[in-house]
């Protein structure tokens, strides 16, 4: 076959123009396939980081049935939890903060709403997530800030209450002891989702201790870790050295299913959208293989005359339209990289409109990220290469049929 | 005893079907035989099944019906794979036009068959380019594409492939006709000659009378069946 090289070579080169077509649907197939899995993944992972960052943090222990049944009766005990234990024990841990989180009623003169408070460690929790950011200029909670709250910019709104005036909270506490208490809004912040923001209400641990009457109890113990896609195992981990039995670690992929739910649908439908440009590639170079290969039929012919094997005729086209499969892949592969290299420096900033798309459907991402990822260039090469090859392999194995005679007639 | 004749056809027929299922019978019962160094033609009107028998010969085709021998070997009895080393071994062409590889220089394209035969690429050369003189194809020719050489030119070049690797036969299917007359008959008195110092069997199919009058024997097909057949001193 190595005598054959040459002539595999050069017939590609003789028509450069449909060479370079074909060898262009495949560059451009995989760059473009590529570029978009890049910005998929890429912004997933942001999204994804960014969510943990400002909802669940990577991991938390939290009572066996708290995912599933948000009650304070499936609350953690102090006496047999410790924080400060688990982040002396796990080097991987790098910050924690416990929470407690129940629902109330809040009433202000004019109207009253369902709140969700969250009772919070002032001093820890900006260290395991952005949940609330105070506003600028608006006075954050001190440590021993009981009797004040913090609201959710959209809630004080809908409450029509400004830093300074009074709230009042209705709850049904541990084993449903009413609880009312009066609070000083001391600022407003700004959560993370909208509907977070509709509704949250931020006091002190203590004080939502005493509001819920479950002192010493709270719901979640948040942990920051050393890396975010290392939750899963991190949980397991940190699952081990739980000695209290109804105790679980849970990383954000369990916290947050619906992330990966999202991601899985959106890339099926974005797998739709290349299986498409796969089969419009495949058949654009189904197309000017035939045509090759129609036009040479006579030098077939005369080749075959002279005493190349059917086989070699086969081997011959094959070895050329590989050489072009080839070169076009490695070249999408270059021209891919190169892109997404350009266009990783920076992300594209959403527009409004896709802000609040994205808003709608409960995503918090600021601009489209590109992943640089090896990863991410696996399906396209290997899916173009092998949709290029498939679509060569019906006009060559017709040539292995080829006689001689109806090929020297050929012209 | 050695074999008399290099092609020895007994009986030959050749049926084609074609789309419309209308069996056309191109040969009708051929028994003929060529010797080792005849130059002959073969002649006839157009669709006589010259170009049949030829395809026949050259193994690129096989009989409906009778047999055929090339170089004591029956050809019926190889397979497509075995047909192809046959001809690589034993035979050259010459069609009558496009017999060149485009992709491919000159020299390129008259070192094909030894290429084939796993030749060291400077014993090609060699022979390429004593071939090439011996036909009068200039140097400066030997690099160019076949779409930079003339008609006559082209067809050297092809007379060139078909003998350097010394085939025991030559099958050339109207070489003369894509050429004007001068450029033809000075192509023939050249395969005349080297027929004469190499001992290599040519066997034409023509209309041209110059080939017919520089042939030696002269066999005339008519309706698939052979008309005459006669041998001039
Ligand atoms: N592949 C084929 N299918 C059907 N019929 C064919 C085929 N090849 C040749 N024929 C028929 O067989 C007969 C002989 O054809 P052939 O090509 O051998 O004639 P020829 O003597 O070479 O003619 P020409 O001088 O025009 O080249 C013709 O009637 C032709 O139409
Ligand atoms: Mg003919």
């Amino acid at each position: 076959m190595r005598k054959l090289f040459k002539l595999a070579w050069r017939d590609i080169w003789r028509n450069r123009r449909r060479s370079f077509l074909t060898m262009g649907a495949i560059l451009f197939a995989v760059t473009l396939i590529s570029v978009s899995i890049s910005a998929n993944v890429g912004t997933y992972d942001a999204t994804e980081q960014l969510m943990v960052r400002l909802s669940t943090s990577e991991l938390q222990v939290q009572h066996r049935r708290y995912h599933e049944e948000r009650t304070l009766e499936n609350s953690l005990d102090e006496t047999l939890i410790d924080a400060a234990d688990l982040t002396s024990q796990q080097a991987w841990i790098t910050a924690s903060a416990r929470r407690l989180s129940g629902f109330g009623l809040a009433s202000s003169d004019s109207s009253s709403a369902g709140i969700l408070i969250v009772g919070v460690e002032p001093d820890k929790e900006p260290g395991v997530s952005n949940m609330v950011r105070v506003r600028t200029g608006d006075a954050t909670l001190g440590q021993e800030d009981h009797g004040a709250v913090l609201l959710g910019s959209l809630l004080a709104k809908n409450l029509n209450l400004s830093p300074g005036d009074s709230i009042v909270v209705l709850t049904q506490g541990y084993h449903n002891v009413m609880g009312a208490e009066i609070y000083v809004v001391r600022g407003l912040v700004r959560a993370s989702m909208p509907e977070l923001d509709r509704a949250v209400m931020v006091m002190t641990l203590p004080a939502a201790q005493q509001l819920f009457s479950m002192p010493g109890r709270f719901t979640e113990l948040v942990l920051r870790t050393d890396a975010h896609n290392k939750a899963k195992a991190y949980a397991a981990l940190l699952q081990a050295s739980l000695s209290e039995p109804d105790y679980v670690a849970l990383p954000w992929q369990t916290l947050m299913p619906e992330l990966d739910q999202w991601r899985r649908l959106d890339d099926a439908s974005n797998y739709i959208f290349y299986s498409f440009l796969l089969l419009i590639i495949g058949f654009e170079i189904f197309n000017t293989t035939t045509m090759s290969m129609m036009e040479r039929v006579r030098e077939f012919g005369v080749m075959m005359a002279m005493g190349l094997k059917p086989h070699q005729v086969g081997g011959m086209v094959a070895l050329e339209l590989a050489m072009k499969v080839l070169m076009g892949t490695v070249a999408g592969f270059v021209v891919a990289v190169v892109v997404v290299y350009f266009l990783g420096q920076e992300p594209i900033p959403l527009t409004a409109g896709m802000k609040e798309m994205y808003d709608d459907i409960g995503f918090v991402t600021d601009g489209i990220y590109f992943s640089s990822k090896l990863s991410i260039y696996v399906f396209p090469v290997i899916s173009v290469a092998l949709m290029a090859l498939a679509s060569m392999l019906f006009p060559v194995i017709r040539m292995r049929s080829f006689s001689p005679v109806k090929a020297l007639r050929a012209l | 005893m050695p074999d008399p004749f290099l092609v020895e056809a007994e009986g030959l027929v050749k049926v084609y079907r074609d789309r419309s299922h209308v069996p056309v019978r191109a040969l009708d019962g051929i028994s003929f035989a060529v010797a080792p160094g005849e130059f002959t033609a073969i002649a006839g009107p157009s669709g006589s099944g010259k170009t049949t028998l030829l395809n026949l010969i050259g193994s690129l085709d096989s009989a409906t019906a009778g047999t055929i021998v090339v170089a004591g070997q029956d050809l019926s009895l190889l397979s497509r794979r075995a047909r192809a080393e046959f001809r690589l071994r034993n035979l050259g062409f010459i069609f009558q036009s496009h017999n060149l590889i485009p992709v491919l220089s000159a020299a390129e394209n008259a070192e094909f068959s030894l290429l084939l035969q796993g030749m060291p690429a400077r014993e090609r050369r060699r022979r390429v380019l004593a071939e090439f003189k011996d036909l009068g194809i200039e140097e400066e020719l030997t690099r160019r594409r076949p779409a930079k050489l003339s008609g006559g030119q082209q067809q050297r070049v092809a007379v060139a492939r078909a003998l350097v690797s010394r085939p025991k036969l030559i099958l050339a299917d109207e070489p003369t006709a894509s050429l004007d007359s001068k450029t033809g008959a000075r192509l023939l008195d050249k395969m005349r000659d080297l027929n004469m110092r190499t001992r290599i069997t040519f066997l034409f199919s023509t209309h041209d009378p110059m080939v017919i009058d520089r042939a030696r024997r002269l066999v005339t097909l008519r309706d698939g069946q052979i008309a005459s057949d006669e041998t001039h001193a």
